[in-house]
């Protein structure tokens, strides 16, 4: 991929990418990081990575590099006491979307995970397997629990609000 | 089939069991009369018994099935088609079915809610820090560069032209005009004394004929004087001549802008100093003159060296770069100019 390819990649997935590690992880200025450190790995290899196939790439980069910082921190501590700050709010956010959104934080790491990239990204079951190396039927299984879990949590919040 | 001692096992089995016919009893009979050591061993077949156990598999719950196993089916299903897993005719049967069972309606709405929607508020802010730039623009970037620091060094380079040649232009024409300005200021005052006399003698003359030898007077000061530009005097003076004496210390005024003009000469370049053929010295009588005030160590001393380059640095400067000698060490080097001064230590502490 050449220079222009990669800054296209840029405008069109960095913030994807940084949502995506956000997420999934508590701290704003490590999600950045390792968005950055994906895009440098992005550019040491630019040479041998389709341009088709750069958001896989950026992911799957990004994913791997949260793994190992999680794995190396032992004070690892998820989304559970994080809060988006105000003028990151969607104006659409509704109520359900806030239910959802601390639904999604309360989900096993690797549930949660699967369940982004399926639904912020859109990805098949198997590219979700590709990135975090994980099977077809791993996939498809995390994702089922974790809209069990999801429909559960939504529809007892319901009854209360 | 007769019994005998090579195929009597099964026929002891189905004895103890109660399962030999009852037409092969006699016989069967008659073989153990016959063969006393296979009597002993059916009744040591006799106490070979397993008592029953009482093992009971605990996990019966899980084996059931109930209707909460019918909920996680339909759920799967509706996740299923959630997802677009199900092929056409699961697909179709799925709709068949949730449309029979409104009850199961809610429960896939809910289901539908669960898909996560991107929030559109979350950007990267250090997009900035990820773009690269092509050879073709960091090549632009540098050249621009190079050129801003020629025009800035073109700028500087004009102030200290524009610092110079003004005081210079100026010297020189004050300095042309030095001899007439000293001496016009007393022949004014001497023009403006006989005008005086003039005027005391033709006193009984007409007001209009006094006025107009006064007009005359003054024109011919003005004539005697083009350089001078101040005393084009207030009209006001005409009458006044104790004004004109006023003018006296405009001559002192002009004496100190000479001297400032002279005082701007020494530091620019003075080229008929330097055109003066007495003056001139080839580059290496220039330098030798310049190292032999530069001091008496070695010739190829660090600290000579540098004191001759400042020398030289200072001079070509207008003495505008300077430098401090402290125990035989340049120890700081000084800039000074209109725009800024700065000093640069160089001793180490």
């Amino acid at each position: 991929m050449n220079v222009k390819e990669y800054n296209q990649s840029v405008d069109l997935y960095s913030d994807n990418v940084f949502r995506f590690i956000l997420k999934n992880i508590k701290d704003e200025e490590r999600a950045r990081d390792i968005v950055q450190d994906s895009y440098e790995k992005l550019w040491r290899n630019a040479e041998h990575v389709n341009p088709e196939k750069v958001k896989s790439y950026l992911f799957t980069t990004a994913y791997h590099t949260m793994i190992d910082i999680l794995r190396k921190d032992k004070r690892q501590t998820y989304m559970e006491d994080y809060q988006i700050p105000e003028d990151m709010h969607d104006e659409q956010y509704s109520d359900l979307a806030e239910i959802l959104n601390y639904a999604v934080k309360l989900l096993p790491e690797i549930q949660r995970t699967v369940i982004l990239l399926r639904d912020y990204e859109g990805y098949s079951y198997k590219e979700i397997g590709d990135i975090t190396t994980l099977s077809e039927a791993q996939v498809k299984v995390y994702i089922y629990r974790a809209r069990v879990f999801l429909k559960s949590y939504i529809g007892k919040m319901d009854l209360v609000v | 089939m007769k019994i005998t001692r090579d195929n009597y096992e099964p026929f002891f089995l189905d004895y103890l069991e109660g399962n030999l016919d009852e037409n092969k009893i006699d016989q069967f009979l008659d073989f153990l009369v016959q063969n006393p050591d296979l009597k002993e061993e059916l009744h040591l077949l006799e106490h070979v018994h397993l008592p029953e156990e009482q093992i009971i598999f605990s996990e019966k719950m899980m084996l059931y099935k109930s209707a909460a196993d019918e909920k996680v089916v339909t759920e799967n299903k509706a996740i299923a088609y959630l997802e677009g897993d199900l092929d056409d005719d699961d697909r179709k049967s799925f709709e068949t079915y949730l449309a029979t069972h409104p009850e199961l309606q809610k429960e896939y709405t809910v289901f539908t809610k669960t898909r996560l929607i991107p929030e559109a508020g979350i950007k990267y802010p250090d997009k900035l820090k990820l773009y690269k730039k092509s050879g073709l623009t960091v090549v632009m970037k540098w050249a621009v560069r190079a050129a801003a620091v020629v025009v800035l060094l073109w700028g500087i380079n004009s102030l200290f032209q524009n610092e110079n040649q003004p005081t210079a232009v100026k010297s020189n024409q004050e300095i042309a005009a030095l001899s007439p300005k000293v001496n016009t200021p007393v022949k004014t005052i001497e023009s403006a004394k006989k005008s005086q006399e003039t005027e005391n003698q033709e006193e009984l003359k007409t007001e209009n004929e006094s006025k107009l030898v006064k007009t005359k007077s003054i024109r011919r000061q003005a004539k005697r004087r083009p350089a001078e530009k101040v005393p084009t005097v207030l009209p006001s003076a005409e009458r006044d001549l104790t004004v004109l004496a006023e003018i006296t210390p405009i001559t002192t005024k002009l004496d100190f802008e000479a001297e400032a003009s002279l005082l701007a000469v020494s530091h620019s370049v003075n080229t008929e100093k330097i055109n003066d053929p007495r003056n001139i010295m080839t580059v290496e009588e220039f330098l030798a003159s310049r190292a032999k005030k530069a001091g008496n160590e070695g010739l190829l001393s660090a600290q000579r060296i540098m004191r001759l380059g400042l020398s030289v640095a200072s001079e070509l400067s207008g003495q505008r770069i300077s430098y401090k000698v402290k125990g035989g060490k340049v120890s700081s080097l000084d800039f000074e100019s209109k725009l800024m001064a700065f000093s640069i230590p160089l001793e180490k502490k």
